[in-house]
């Protein structure tokens, strides 16, 4: 190095001088930084890991013995403020949970693999670009807001339409919830069905197919596993969702005998029931436990999901 | 029968032009049979003129007459066809080929000619005044029935996705324009300014509005720091072990972990263990918890985007990998983390779960005018936020106007809209200025 | 440059935010709990906010439960209740915040059994309520009471209640099921006093309880005796004020506090129960203390 040593007399120019030293320190504490980013880079896992932790510790004393685990998953009796001996069946919380997102499943399923099947391979440029930001901009639309919705413009359309007693309900919750998937479901359909290479389009429109016979025939079986991934990933987000479902189901324990009937699911439950118990008691508890088996679904789900993504990079790579 | 319009006024006359004008030049003929013939010497030779692959432009036969005034006509009365390119007639029809429909067209000029003629004699053709008919160039390739089945399914399937993709954009489009329909009345300036009344049925949403903005600007001061390094970290020191796969796969877990479990971890973690309280810091630290996955992602997207010939260039000066990633990756990707960050802007004032158990209030007082109204929550204050006030208006309060239910909603909807136009842009952008 | 230039921007904005919300004080009078009571704690906390700035009261809903708890973990200066606390949960504040809980009555309210405006039903006892709504009782349907369904839609009940944390929900269970008695599952559970009533007007085959000062105009209140055949009273404020042969269902809107409040809270308290607190509590459908004989 050329540049004169910091010891060049004390008429060496200071303008050489600081920035040496503010190297010398900055370069100097690069391990620290490195240090830091390792750690910041660890911190998506240490959350998931806290947040498994912190639940589990919560519920830990029921689910060790405090209530009869079977009575839990398979009893329909949730009474938790009974003044005769409180219950904590969630056999109808979960079969709530379920049925609206099956409804929700069945109606975003075809219409948003169908728009993204659109979006991707009938439509070009300017149309494309649009639909692709509104589809972003429906994805941002707070749950709130759609369970308000749900609420107040839907359920008297419900009423309105179909002449059940009450709007709010399994109905409303699954249309709400359909919405708020199909985002999510467009979006990785359309990456799935983009990372297919032209070389296949190309080749089956040598052939002579038309654009559907090479939707039909070539894409879909090519793009199955992150189709499946999209489906199973708008199914993390359906089965999550609280706010939206709070406010359009109408909040009624009991397992649904037609679409039309109000119900319960398990994240409404925990919504509407946690402020009012005090901590550490067996409701209290019983509410972690709820969460912890929320936790656990959509994290099975989630890396299902991700395992069938991968499934198709090895393939491809392989 | 044949020309009516010729006993009716002057005679008509015949004109041949070439096809789409509407002068009609050259010498009348005083008869459709005149015409044709004459149509049939010139234009071979109009025909013959065109150089190939190019279409001929079709010939016209005009019929104009003095008394009649004339109209130009814009669509023919008889449109016939020629397949002027035909390689030869198909065997057996000794010339004739079709019968001069768009999909049958006659084979060649000649056999144009003596068909028009033939349908002249027997009085198939009436050409009066104003008319004209039209002889156009058919493709050599007609559609085979297989061809046109497959036409036709691939236009039933694209009307079939299409409206797949209106049915669901067209009811929520109809969806938000209603809601704000119905807001607009609500809305105003003094509608975001001031605090909710006299029970929160009259006076607006200034409380809520500033706890948002307080809780979004602290959760993100919290995720953003943490998700950048975490984002520099999986794209510029991660190996490729399983250690990295792991951590990706939390990162994906962590996206799609139920918002209200992220409460419930709030409220074991921040309110209870770290003794925080029912807070706005309890409540920040929930939401940065939740929004920490997208941007580590969107990170890292942006971080790859950056051409590793820069690092290469930098490593070949002799920097260190932190000097790399500060004075040249972040800097060029710094367009695309902020892309993540404003998004998670919007996401974190929407919000609820998070926040109903960790800090957030049915209502607070909190001062709107003067210096403190910007600044009325303190760290460890429960304070109000839109989102969880929308949740009250329409559940508990009582006798609240629809005007001021709407009006929250709406606000809330474009405050995330807006922030999300804003990222997207902000993603325009970077495509269109980023040369490599 | 310019990237630099920003991030000394936020970071400047962030010190500021720091800084400030460090500056604002903490603290103030937190009042938390009873649905029933949200609307005049709110009318209480904004009339006295106006009056006195500086004591800052802050007030949260959620139900009778959520007040309770919230006494019970330290996290609230008064809690608001519709229903009286049960022994539990008296020892717990005790074992808790080593002093027991205080009860304050801050009025009354008769508890309204709402029906869609177009049932033709007027009254009812409170015995066919409790087999309406009561575990094992027998009452599904309109047609056992009497009604045909032309006008109601359905012939089912749907019976609308409030979320188990309430003590509208608790005192309803007590007063009318009787003691020991649970709900009947199924019923739908609204988590507001407005919820309540809102869902009735919705729904022409639904009934409901909730606070009577939250009728609407597309609801009716039915006329309540104690046994079927006896006189029935309808809940107004004349009814509810009597102590002996008025109104079945009335009950006492509490604050509790741990031990004896001070401070500002104590000032807030002796307000809502003096003249302009009581006068707000009129104004809004409830009874005074006063006027309770």
């Amino acid at each position: 190095m050329s540049s004169p040593s910091p010891s060049a007399g004390p008429r060496g120019p200071a303008s050489r001088r600081f920035p040496r030293l503010l190297h010398v320190v900055v370069d100097g504490s690069e391990p620290v930084v490195e240090g830091i980013i390792r750690l910041c880079g660890w911190s998506a896992i240490l959350f998931v890991f806290a947040i498994f932790v912190f639940v589990f510790h919560e519920a830990a004393p029921v689910l060790f013995g405090g209530i009869n685990l079977a009575d839990f998953f398979s009893s329909t009796d949730w009474d938790p403020t009974s003044v005769v001996a409180p219950q904590f069946g969630i056999l109808a919380l979960l079969v709530g949970s379920l049925a609206v997102t099956g409804l929700a499943m069945l109606l975003a399923v075809p219409l948003g693999l169908g728009a993204a099947v659109f979006v991707s391979e009938f439509c070009g440029g300017k149309l494309k670009e649009t639909l692709k930001i509104l589809i972003e901009l429906l994805a941002a639309i707070p749950s709130v807001v759609w369970g308000f919705v749900g609420y107040m413009v839907m359920a008297p359309i419900i009423i309105r339409l179909s002449g059940a007693p009450i709007g709010v309900n399994l109905l409303n919750g699954g249309l709400i919830l359909a919405l708020m998937s199909v985002p999510i479901i467009v979006s990785v359909g359309e990456d799935a069905l983009k990372a297919v290479p032209d070389s296949y389009r190309e080749a089956a429109l040598s052939l002579g197919a038309s654009r559907w016979e090479v939707v039909y025939r070539v894409l879909f079986p090519a793009a199955k596993n992150g189709l499946l991934a999209a489906v199973l990933l708008g199914v993390g987000r359906a089965i999550g969702e609280t706010m939206a479902v709070l406010m359009a189901t109408g909040h009624s324990v009991r397992i649904p005998h037609s679409v039309f009937d109000p119900i319960c699911t398990l994240t409404a439950t925990i919504a509407a029931e946690l402020g009012e118990t005090p901590q550490g008691d067996t409701h209290y508890r019983v509410l972690f436990l709820i969460g912890l088996v929320l936790f656990l679904v959509t994290f099975v789900v989630n890396l299902a999901a991700d395992l069938v993504v991968k499934g198709i990079r090895s393939e491809k790579s392989g | 029968m044949k020309r009516a319009a010729e006993g009716a006024a002057g005679p008509a006359a015949y004109f041949l032009r070439s096809g789409g004008g509407r002068g009609a030049a050259g010498t009348p003929f005083s008869s459709l049979e005149g015409a044709l013939a004459a149509l049939g010497r010139q234009g071979a030779a109009l025909m013959a003129d065109c150089p190939a692959p190019a279409t001929p432009s079709p010939l016209e036969i005009v019929c104009r007459s003095n008394a009649v005034p004339h109209r130009a006509a814009a669509n023919p009365r008889y449109h016939f066809y020629v397949n002027a390119r035909a390689a030869g007639a198909p065997a057996g029809t000794a010339g004739r080929g079709g019968d001069g429909s768009e999909l049958a067209p006659w084979w060649g000029l000649e056999t144009a000619v003596e068909q028009l003629l033939q349908l002249h004699r027997s009085g198939q053709i009436d050409l009066g005044a104003g008319h004209f008919l039209r002889l156009s160039h058919r493709e050599v390739f007609t559609p085979t029935s297989l061809e046109r089945r497959k036409r036709i399914k691939e236009n039933v399937a694209r009307a079939v996705f299409l409206a797949m993709t209106l049915a669901l954009v067209l009811p929520m489009l109809a969806i938000f324009a209603y809601l704000i329909a119905r807001a607009w009345p609500a809305l105003s300036f003094s509608f975001l300014l001031e605090n909710p009344r006299n029970n929160m049925t009259a006076g607006g949403i200034w409380a809520p509005l500033v706890g948002t903005f307080f809780l979004v600007f602290l959760s993100l001061a919290v995720a953003a720091p943490v998700g950048i390094l975490a984002g520099v970290y999986l794209n510029e020191y991660a190996r490729d072990n399983w250690l990295t796969r792991t951590i990706n796969l939390g990162v994906v877990n962590l996206a799609g972990v139920p918002s209200i479990v992220h409460g419930l971890f709030g409220v074991g973690a921040f309110v209870h263990f770290a003794r925080m309280g029912c807070s706005l810091l309890a409540a920040s630290c929930t939401v940065a918890v939740m929004t920490l996955p997208v941007i580590i992602t969107s990170t890292r997207e942006a971080l790859a985007s950056v051409p590793r010939s820069f690092r290469e260039a930098c490593w070949n000066l002799g920097a260190s990998r932190w000097q790399t990633i500060r004075t040249i990756v972040l800097p060029n990707s710094i367009s695309g983390i902020l892309t993540g960050v404003i998004l998670q802007v919007s996401r974190a004032a929407g919000e609820t779960a998070p926040i109903l158990f960790t800090g957030a209030m049915l209502f607070t007082f909190v001062p709107d005018h003067g210096w403190r109204a910007f600044f009325p929550y303190g760290l460890r204050d429960s304070f109000m936020a839109l989102s969880m006030h929308l949740f009250t208006l329409s559940k508990e309060s009582n006798n609240v106007s629809e005007g001021i239910q709407y009006g929250t909603a709406a606000v809330l909807i474009g405050l995330v809209l807006a922030f999300n136009s804003l990222s997207i842009a902000l993603r325009v952008y970077l495509r269109v200025r980023k040369k490599w | 440059m310019s990237g630099r230039y920003w991030f000394g921007v936020v970071a400047g904005g962030v010190c500021t935010v720091a800084l400030a919300g460090c500056g604002s004080s903490t603290g103030g009078v937190q009042m938390v709990g009873s649905d029933t009571m949200v609307n005049v704690a709110q009318a209480w906390a904004e009339k006295y906010n106006a009056q006195h700035p500086e004591a800052m009261v802050q007030v949260a809903g959620g139900g009778s439960g959520v007040g309770i708890a919230k006494l019970i973990d330290g996290t609230c200066d008064l809690a608001n209740s519709s229903r009286k606390l049960e022994p539990e949960e008296i020892q717990r504040v005790e074992a808790k915040r080593g002093v027991g809980p205080i009860e304050h009555v801050v009025g009354f309210d008769a508890l309204a059994v709402y029906v869609h405006k177009d049932n033709p039903l007027d009254s009812i006892s409170l015995e066919e309520l409790a087999e309406i709504y009561g575990k094992e009782g027998k009452t599904d349907h309109w047609s056992q009471l009497g009604l045909t369904s032309g006008s109601l839609g359905s012939d089912e009940i749907s019976r609308v209640s409030r979320q188990n944390s309430s003590g509208t929900f608790a005192y309803f269970r007590e007063a009318v099921l009787g003691k020991g008695r649970d709900y009947k599952p199924g019923m739908i559970s609204c988590s507001g006093s407005k919820d309540v009533v809102d869902l009735v007007a919705k729904t022409p085959s639904a009934i409901g309880y909730s606070g009577m000062g939250y009728a609407t105009a597309g609801v009716k209140m039915l006329r309540l005796s104690v046994h079927k055949g006896e006189t029935a009273l309808a809940p107004t404020l004349a009814n509810a004020k009597k102590q002996q042969g008025g109104y079945p269902i009335t009950r006492p809107l509490l604050i509790y506090t741990a031990g004896e409040a001070t401070g500002p809270a104590k000032e807030f308290l002796d307000w809502i129960q003096g003249k302009e607190g009581q006068a707000v509590l009129l104004e809004l459908g409830y009874v005074p203390v006063r006027d309770h004989e």
